[in-house]
């Protein structure tokens, strides 16, 4: 059977780099991403932000010696748990684990030797470095663990202000001989919290400086960003996306295969190429979702990836997107109207589109839709919340449809549209490769169908987090995204929920049945990262 | 007291002979039928390319594959890998060197060596562009699927041949029969028979007359029908 590694978590650092499949796109989006000017990468889920920045993070290590650019990954996927009385506790948060995160960049180049003046701002207040843990890394773990006693009161007296931040980080450029600090921020701003995001672009911006360049990782739609940064002046926003009509589509999504497989599965691959490549298309260039489905598909036969096709895009895609809908009650309504205006409407629609093109012996097919932007903007949120999960792309706007008038144009996942056919396989190989952007279903400003929603959905308010994750602890770690056999693992020594999971230790996850010492840690890391997903979004 | 020798291998050959009774159970028999033919397909390709020099290397290819199939039987697992291993190495040798006499000469009276990193050489090896696209036009779109396949199996046998834990690979401890590792053995047999006569074919088929290909029609057929470049060769 495949062992994929479906998460950029999971690859150990020092293999990223043998891992990346090389496109001039993705080469140009790493090249934005060391670049001085700020980059925000925008994809959904699985789009392959995470791994180009830590392609990026492993190239500038490497050439660290010559062009004295230092890189820091900070992932800011914890914030989810973050429940203290501290009203500003996300600020604070990510100060600690910036400053902490640097420290440790120091350490490990071999930049950090002896008591510094320049780095005790990043050291809250001690001027010698003790690698075990210092000062606002330790802050920073107190927030994180903050679920565990909610409410807790946390003393942040020792967390550096912006300013004194970005003159510490000029200190310390200029008596270490680095040109700059490259800082990439990873899942920099909850999906469901305005406000973290409005507080994350703040902060982006108040670092700015020659010796400080910041990047991040963003979903669509995370697009509140305060009232100081304005996107597209402090930053270049590039959406990460594959698409299948690019010449080199299949050959790059068949190389990030190949990079992990085994034998077996290259063999299959070869064997039923043409299943291979009804796959690769039915992801509409997402990674992540390739390798869940070639796991799922591994013998490549076409029973068997017909299968997953109508497994695959007819449930478990969907399953993912209500899944939002359970966590976050108060969206609950437009979860829930994206996913019946995508199936019922905008899906059987293309579908019926499709079929005339054939019927009409035109070569053109679509997976496109386009609606107009005067439409009530509830609709755009659960667009929003479905780009989010994938199931449908952000392409452009401004994009004119019928009396001259505008709109913006989504395409929906290739699997979405095929798994309704008897044939995936044939149909999927047909429509993708004769998709014509030009053709697309329309919907108007007052379409019918937005009624519903509208009627039912007040205004967009914003979710309580606190509130979510109590839930959340409670559910089943069959709710994670686990192997059967970590999952079987686990409830063997009784961690069943969320919360037994977070509260586990390493010795815990050794007492599963030939788990020792590594194994340990890796499951643990698996099912760490596991549930960061889940909560995040 | 402890035994002599004669009595000891003894112990050690009736317990071979119970795992080769474990392995030759009726459930197993299709499965090692159709491994077994990868030795048929290398002797059908050594009879055709007789005339050339290189044919010998193919022909202790199928030899030693035929040995890593009898250590399988009788549950010298690590050895069936290593002799895996061996059969591909060998295969692609011989091809590489069929396109430089030179080599090939020195090769066979021991005056040079080859190495894996050669074969496998992105701009020079036996899957390399050049390589593939001199002798088969058209087939230069699959080398690096097969430079992967190749890299892979090599990687996966090696595993048993150093000695030391394999990741992927199971072998039991001690002499005992393991259906778990015979199993793996066998999709690990399929994957190189068709890395075999993929780069057998792609060396050989155009300078092959229409009877020789239609001696190797069943062979190519049965694990290149799906290339639709090498299903029109065995057409026409």
């Amino acid at each position: 059977m495949a062992n994929l590694i479906i998460r950029t978590e999971d690859i150990k650092p020092e293999h990223i780099l043998d891992m990346y499949v090389e496109s001039p796109k993705d080469n140009a989006i790493i090249d934005s991403i060391k670049a001085i000017n700020p980059a925000i990468i925008e994809g959904s889920r699985g789009t392959g932000k995470s791994f180009l920045l830590r392609v990026a993070e492993a190239q500038l290590l490497k050439s660290f010696h010559t062009t004295k650019i230092l890189p820091v990954y900070v992932a800011f996927g914890k914030s989810s748990l973050l429940q203290t009385q501290d009203p500003n506790q996300f600020v604070h948060w990510m100060m600690a684990r910036m400053c902490s995160r640097i420290i440790r960049a120091l350490y490990q180049m071999g930049l950090l030797v002896g008591p510094s003046a320049a780095l005790s701002t990043l050291l809250g207040g001690n001027q010698t470095v003790d690698i075990g843990q210092t000062k606002l890394e330790t802050i920073a773990k107190e927030y994180e663990e903050s679920y565990k006693k909610p409410h807790t009161e946390i003393d942040f007296s020792s967390i550096p202000t912006v300013e004194d931040f970005r003159d510490s980080i000029e200190d310390i450029c200029k008596e270490k001989g680095i040109d700059r600090i490259c800082i990439l921020f990873d899942e920099a701003a909850h999906i469901f919290r305005p406000e973290q995001q409005r507080q994350f672009f703040t902060l982006f911006r108040d670092l700015r400086s020659p010796y400080i360049s910041c990047n991040a990782a963003v979903y669509p739609g995370v697009t509140f960003y305060g009232t100081i940064f304005q996107a597209n002046h402090d930053g270049t926003i590039i959406t990460l996306t594959r698409n299948p009509l690019d010449p080199d589509y299949l050959t790059q999504m068949r190389d990030i295969v190949l990079k992990q497989a085994d034998s077996v599965l290259i063999e299959n691959i070869e064997r039923h190429s043409i299943n291979f490549n009804a796959l690769a298309y039915s992801v509409s260039g997402n990674p992540r979702l390739l390798l869940k489905i070639i796991g799922m598909a591994y013998s490549m036969k076409a029973n068997d990836v017909k299968k997953v096709l109508k497994e695959f895009y007819r449930t478990d895609i969907w399953a993912e997107h209500s899944i939002l809908a359970d966590k976050y009650i108060g969206h609950r309504a437009i979860i829930d109207w994206g996913r019946q205006f995508i199936e019922t409407r905008v899906i059987v629609d293309t579908i019926e589109k499709n079929s005339q093109r054939l019927e009409d012996n035109k070569n053109e097919s679509t997976c496109y839709f386009v609606i107009h932007r005067d439409s009530p903007k509830v609709v755009f949120e659960a667009i929003r919340m479905l780009s989010y999960t994938g199931i449908v792309t952000q392409l452009d706007s401004g994009v004119v449809i019928t009396r001259g008038k505008t709109g913006t144009r989504y395409a929906i996942n290739l699997g979405c549209i095929a798994c309704q056919s008897a044939e995936p396989i044939v149909e999927l190989n047909r429509i993708s490769k004769q998709l014509s952007i030009k053709r697309f279903s329309e919907y108007g400003e007052n379409h019918p169908i937005y009624q519903g929603l509208v009627s039912s959905v007040g205004e967009f308010t914003e979710g309580d987090l606190a509130e979510a994750l109590n839930r959340e602890m409670t559910k089943s770690i069959s709710v994670l995204d686990l192997s059967s056999y970590q999952e079987r693992g686990l409830f063997e020594i009784g961690i069943n929920t969320i919360a037994d999971a977070l509260h586990a230790t390493e010795s815990d996850f050794q007492k599963i049945k030939y788990v020792g010492p590594t194994r340990s840690r890796q499951i643990m890391n698996v099912v760490f990262s596991s549930i960061l997903e889940y909560l995040s979004g | 007291m402890s035994a002599n020798i004669q009595e000891y291998f003894q112990t050690l050959s009736d317990s071979t002979g119970a795992i080769m009774k474990s392995t030759l159970i009726d459930e197993n028999i299709p499965k090692l039928s159709k491994c077994f033919i990868l030795k048929t397909d290398i002797d059908a390709w050594c009879e055709v390319l007789r005339d050339r020099k290189e044919s010998e290397i193919f022909r202790t290819a199928a030899e030693e594959y035929e040995y890593s199939i009898l250590s399988l039987i009788h549950g010298y697992y690590r050895n069936a890998y290593k002799g895996l291993r061996l059969t591909i190495e060998l295969t692609l040798q011989g091809v590489y060197l069929s396109a430089n006499e030179l080599h090939l000469r020195e090769w066979l009276c021991n005056k040079t060596d080859t190495n894996w990193a050669q074969l496998k050489n992105d701009d020079t090896g036996v899957f390399s562009k050049r390589f593939v696209s001199t002798f088969f036009i058209g087939l230069e779109e699959k080398c690096k699927h097969y430079n992967v396949l190749a890299e892979a199996l090599y990687r996966e046998c090696s595993e048993c041949v150093h000695g030391n834990m394999p990741k992927e690979i199971v072998i039991p401890k001690g002499l005992t029969y393991s259906k778990e590792t015979l199993e793996m053995w066998v999709t690990k047999s399929q994957s190189s028979s068709l890395l075999v006569n993929f780069a057998l074919a792609m060396r050989y088929l155009n300078d092959l007359s229409p009877s020789q290909i239609s001696s190797l029609r069943e062979v190519l057929n049965e694990n290149l029908g799906h290339i639709e470049l090498i299903r029109n060769k065995i057409i026409h």
